[in-house]
């Protein structure tokens, strides 16, 4: 058994086309750099993040929402950041989204107080949830899908939006 | 073939052509074309609500890359009214060729439906959209979330129209050696597959409203001013870790639109209607965020319908 790191890169998309002039000296490098780009095409460089517009006030009804989130190959955690804003400055509340993963029941927390930027887009505020939300059970190498069920819990505001960021974590291979 | 990843001291010098990491290494780049399916657009918490007999346009993005024509599918968050027959049709269109497939809903509970196109041609770029519609225009079908993107089934034999060409198991009979063709090979499928498979990170789409009642609360990118006026927030996901192109499109309509997006320190404009595209070098990074302003250059009614953000080339 060893463990394995992801890989960010190379920019796989950017890189030129490879063309040999034979004879071409035989070396390891070239495996070596295959295998590489081949890890990172499934791990950290192919399975980015991806922002989630909501626009979901608390006063909407149904008070929850249902999103389809891809999974990338190799990832079983998101970090979750929202972009939320709250009104009622004068009367501080706190508020609560709730993130629940359909695949696990796993679940996290978005919490936030009052602010004074108002309840706009411009007066909105980044905000992470409590913890890393569990989208798929086990190691998988080809994407998945989830069903993340987001519900406005308590509080007053506004979600602007999500940002879904796969955690690549060292495998054992 | 499921990807078998290699133990990080397998590749070391002497290792014979038909040894197993090797003939695995091949295996897994075939693996990879099948297995790489990133989305294009969204996920997208959208606000599309059609009351028409006739197929309403909600949601309109830009398709690069897949020169392959591998399906493509799109999953969609909706309902319709029990009693009735609602219809949602995902298009993928190149410009003079249309290939389309269609879901239907007869109830008011939500579902998650996915629709799989696989385009008739190699043309690129593409269209894709999604109409929705139901059989009685005094009733309505709603649309809450939107993701698009690759799904891939196979790696056909030869060489492909995006420079991809499956190993199939050649190259590894006993006493072969590792030739130059394969070593060029691995390399440029993995970098064609990349180019082929062009990744959204970003995006979004305009509230749509169509038929009676109240419009629905959700983004609203309209303006009738002649100043910049913020539409939409985003925060970056990081991707790449180096500077890199940026692919950004957007969908404009009214009287003179003009769209500023501000991300990184970086700030471009376009202008005009219908898609307006553009290419940016940039090093984007954890932390960063993303605003997108509005305005008509001469104080008329405009409006975003689509914004996209990629990686591009």
């Amino acid at each position: 058994m060893a463990t394995r790191q992801p890989e960010t890169g190379p920019i796989l998309d950017q890189l030129a086309v490879v063309a040999f002039t034979d004879p071409e000296p035989a070396t390891i490098r070239h495996l070596q750099r295959i295998d590489r780009r081949l890890h990172a095409l499934y791990t950290a460089w192919g399975g980015g993040g991806f922002w989630v517009p909501c626009h979901m006030d608390n006063s909407e009804t149904p008070d929850e929402m249902v999103v389809p989130i891809p999974i990338p190959s190799g990832v079983e955690y998101f970090e979750v950041r929202a972009l939320v804003s709250q009104r009622d400055k004068t009367t501080p509340k706190a508020a609560k989204i709730v993130l629940q993963s359909g695949n696990t029941s796993d679940s996290v927390t978005i919490t936030f107080a009052e602010f004074g930027g108002g309840d706009t887009l411009e007066g909105a505020i980044e905000v992470f949830a409590d913890d890393y939300l569990q989208c798929r059970s086990g190691l998988a190498w080809s994407w998945g899908d989830d069903e993340v069920t987001i519900t406005f819990d308590i509080g007053t505001g506004k979600l602007w939006g999500l940002l879904f960021q796969p955690v690549h974590l060292a495998q054992t291979v | 073939m499921v990807y078998v990843p290699a133990k990080p001291t397998v590749f070391v010098p002497e290792l014979v052509g038909n040894a197993t990491a090797y003939g695995t290494l091949l295996a897994n780049i075939d693996s990879a074309y099948v297995d790489y399916a990133p989305p294009i657009v969204g996920p997208v918490a959208t606000k599309f609500q059609v009351g028409s007999t006739t197929n309403v346009l909600v949601a309109e993005w830009q398709i690069r890359g897949n020169a392959d024509a591998v399906p493509m599918y799109c999953t969609i968050r909706w309902r319709g009214t029990t009693g009735f027959t609602a219809t949602a049709t995902f298009e993928v269109d190149d410009g003079s060729t249309s290939d389309s497939d269609t879901v239907t809903s007869t109830t008011d509970s939500w579902s998650t439906d996915t629709i799989v196109v696989t385009p008739s041609t190699n043309v690129t770029p593409r269209f894709g959209r999604l109409y929705l519609r139901i059989n009685n225009a005094a009733q309505r079908t709603y649309c809450a979330n939107l993701v698009s993107g690759y799904a891939p089934s196979s790696f056909a034999a030869g060489a492909l129209p995006s420079g991809c060409a499956k190993f199939g198991g050649a190259w590894l009979a006993d006493g072969l050696p590792i030739t130059t063709e394969a070593i060029e090979r691995a390399h440029n499928n993995l970098r064609n597959l990349a180019r082929d498979r062009v990744c959204g990170i970003a995006g979004g789409f305009n509230r749509s409203d169509s038929g009676p009642g109240a419009a629905p609360p959700g983004p609203t990118y309209e303006t009738s001013s002649s100043s910049l006026t913020l539409v939409d927030r985003w925060l970056v996901p990081y991707t790449d870790t180096d500077r890199r192109p940026y692919f950004f499109a957007f969908k404009l309509a009214g009287t003179d639109p003009e769209v500023m997006w501000c991300v990184g320190g970086a700030t471009s404009h376009v202008s005009g209607a219908g898609f307006r595209n553009s290419t940016e070098d940039l090093a984007l990074s954890k932390g960063m965020q993303g605003e997108i302003y509005l305005r008509s250059t001469s104080g008329g009614a405009c409006s975003m319908s689509t914004w996209q953000i990629q990686r591009g080339l």
